[in-house]
């Protein structure tokens, strides 16, 4: 089982103090939670995609890259890359380098974006999001798949012979999951390609999460890809520990009560009974995070969101070395236990090239396009000819 | 199909004793009334929306609902009809009216029959019914009875005819509940006694209009045991992605 924390890099002024972080310092503070959340043993570090005020984070790959450079052993992840208005073709592109430079380190949690005016901005149109999704995913998966791609779609132009460069690491392209809270066609998605199925359930009821894992679970087995169970599933999860749970309630409050999203709204009471949002002692987080496998079978990978609402920076690596330190080895060494034998481990790059050397021998890495010439495609002088 | 008739009361008064409650609670009264005639049992549930204030607000913010509100949600989609009354403000029908049907799928208003009420401080704001409150449930697709009853501070005082109203409340209320026992029969295939050759007219649509419910609801039920209907809305793969 994996576990990691995820950010949405929003800048949020601290309720406490009214200090709002510059950009800068927030990129900074995101790739130290990075290099700590390796440090104190977590597996998994992943940062969301936005294009507009108030987020930092609209090149994923080049702050994972960053981090990748800095790290030796954690995965590097999204949360989520925009199906919708990246090209699929910079995807494959991107994505496939990340994984060259930091050993294969990386997959990515697919979304759609949930903020409607981002579409215009890269050409596309919110109402057409699902199908979107949809085309574009079919295409990343072939230009990762297939050395030379012939391909023609609605939402952007045809590919003739295009081969997406840097071939994907090992002849392996990296894993993906797909996000969505609401959709059940992503959900269908996920099932039909044998991918995973993450659901950000930290604004959720579990009632609401347990029926979209289902819905994934039963599709993926009717896709033919496994029993229901073996279907690779991963959740969100947001909580604030210090060693006194009082302690722990009083500091968190005004943060609470003006986070973004359900600020203003439910009472931190409410929320912690009806969502994932656990606050107290590291033993009522294990607590809490052992029983979310009863609701969604057993799952592969337990994701953290520790810093948003304006914490301060330091509060932030607090929070990640009591959660990497007396949090996850429990859950991770009781969790690992219940799992029952034929549930499949959290994809890693190393297990998924073992699996495809099984099926196909080993990987032919040697440069198999044309070489020696600095031809760069036809110029119109040439296609005249 | 149960013999007894459920009537959720839904009223969005805000003090205690209200108005608007009042008004809701003589609506189901006559309601259960006309219903009674013909035997049938009424159980009539009424709600303060007050009560769920602070629910309401937060399933705007969260999206989903609370325990609590969960719990009403189901009362409108178990029951047979829903009286609606609000207090008139400023021109328009409570914030706190509008934003329990903000805050509710909108599914589980489709076909439901629904008798509007209001009250504010004088007739003069009667047709705020008419132009504020009556076109949500029209986008709703409810089932609204066609007599919607409004009643002024004064109307609670005059009984008689002449007094505040050409029609005081009562009658008003007896022809309005008149008609939503009409639908409700008309839904069960038997026609009040007294109904004349509209109310035929209308319970012949009513049964019509049964029918395709049931027929839709079949085709809506879960195919997946365990998983609500909006878990099941997506088009399998097969037919989403071009063939190659």
């Amino acid at each position: 089982m994996q576990f990691g924390i995820f950010t949405i890099a929003d800048i949020t002024p601290d309720p406490m103090t009214g200090k709002v972080p510059t950009e800068n310092e927030r990129l900074k503070n995101m790739v130290e939670m990075g290099r700590l959340a390796e440090q104190v043993g977590l597996d998994v570090f992943a940062i969301g995609e936005h294009h507009n005020p108030p987020f930092v984070t609209s090149s994923p790959t080049t702050t994972l890259a960053y981090l990748g450079a800095q790290t030796e052993k954690i995965i590097l992840s999204t949360a989520t890359t925009l199906i919708t208005t990246n090209d699929p073709v910079k995807i494959a592109e991107d994505y496939a380098m990340l994984q060259h430079l930091t050993g294969g380190r990386v997959d990515l949690v697919m979304g759609r974006g949930n903020t409607g005016p981002v579409y215009p901005w890269f050409g596309q149109d919110i109402r057409k999001g699902i199908e979107i999704a949809i085309e574009n995913y079919d295409l990343l998966r072939r230009l990762w798949t297939e050395d030379v791609v012939n391909w023609e779609g609605q939402f952007r132009t045809p590919l003739q012979q295009f081969t997406s460069t840097p071939r994907p690491l090992d002849g392996v392209a990296p894993f993906v999951w797909h996000g969505s809270i609401r959709s059940p066609q992503i959900a269908e998605q996920a099932a039909y390609y044998g991918d995973g199925f993450l659901h950000n359930n930290i604004f959720w009821p579990m009632s609401h999460t347990e029926q979209m894992v289902q819905l994934y679970r039963e599709r993926y087995e009717h896709y033919g890809h496994g029993t229901a169970r073996q279907a690779y599933v991963g959740l969100g999860g947001q909580a604030f520990m210090r060693k006194n749970s009082q302690d722990a309630w009083n500091e968190f409050r005004p943060y609470f009560d003006n986070a973004p999203v359900y600020g203003g709204g439910p009472s931190m009471e409410d929320f912690t009974a009806q969502t994932p949002l656990t606050v107290g002692s590291p033993e009522q987080v294990i607590e809490r995070y052992l029983t979310m496998a009863d609701h969604v079978g057993d799952y592969q990978r337990q994701m953290f969101l520790m810093d948003h609402a304006g914490l301060p920076q330091k509060t932030v690596l607090e929070q990640i070395e009591l959660l990497g330190t007396e949090v996850v080895p429990v859950l991770r060494r009781e969790l690992e236990a219940r799992k029952p034998t034929d549930v499949p481990e959290a994809p890693t790059h190393a297990a998924r090239v073992a699996a495809a050397e099984a099926e196909r021998g080993a990987f032919d890495d040697s440069y198999k396009f044309e070489t020696g010439d600095n031809w760069t495609g036809l110029r119109a002088e040439d296609a005249r000819r | 199909m149960t013999d007894t008739f459920r009537l959720l009361a839904l009223s969005a008064g805000l003090s205690t004793p209200s108005s608007t409650r009042m008004l809701a609670d003589q609506l189901t009264r006559e309601a259960s009334a006309a219903l009674g005639a013909d035997g049938s049992a009424v159980e009539v549930t009424t709600v303060e929306l007050r009560e769920y204030a602070h629910d309401l607000t937060d399933a705007l913010l969260t999206r989903f609902p609370s325990e609590r509100l969960s719990m009403v949600i189901e009362q409108v989609r178990a029951a047979d009809a829903v009286v609606a009354v609000t207090p008139i403000f400023n021109a328009g029908p409570a914030g706190l009216f509008k934003t329990f049907f903000d805050a509710l799928d909108i599914e589980l208003w489709k076909d439901k029959p629904v008798l509007v009420g209001a009250t504010a401080g004088t007739a003069r704001h009667s047709l705020a019914i008419d132009y504020a409150v009556r076109p949500m449930f029209g986008y709703l697709k409810a089932d609204l009875v066609p007599t919607s009853v409004f009643a002024a501070s004064a109307d609670f005082g005059a009984d008689t005819e002449g007094q505040a109203d050409e029609q005081p409340l009562a009658a008003r209320v007896r022809r309005a509940t008149g008609e939503l026992a009409t639908i409700l029969l008309a839904r069960r295939g038997t026609a009040l006694p007294v109904a004349g050759a509209a109310g035929k007219a209308s319970a012949a649509d009513g049964s019509a209009e049964t029918h395709s419910v049931e027929d839709a609801s079949a085709d809506a039920a879960p195919a997946r045991p365990g998983l609500d209907p909006e878990f099941t809305d997506f088009v399998p793969m097969g037919d989403l992605l071009p063939r190659r």
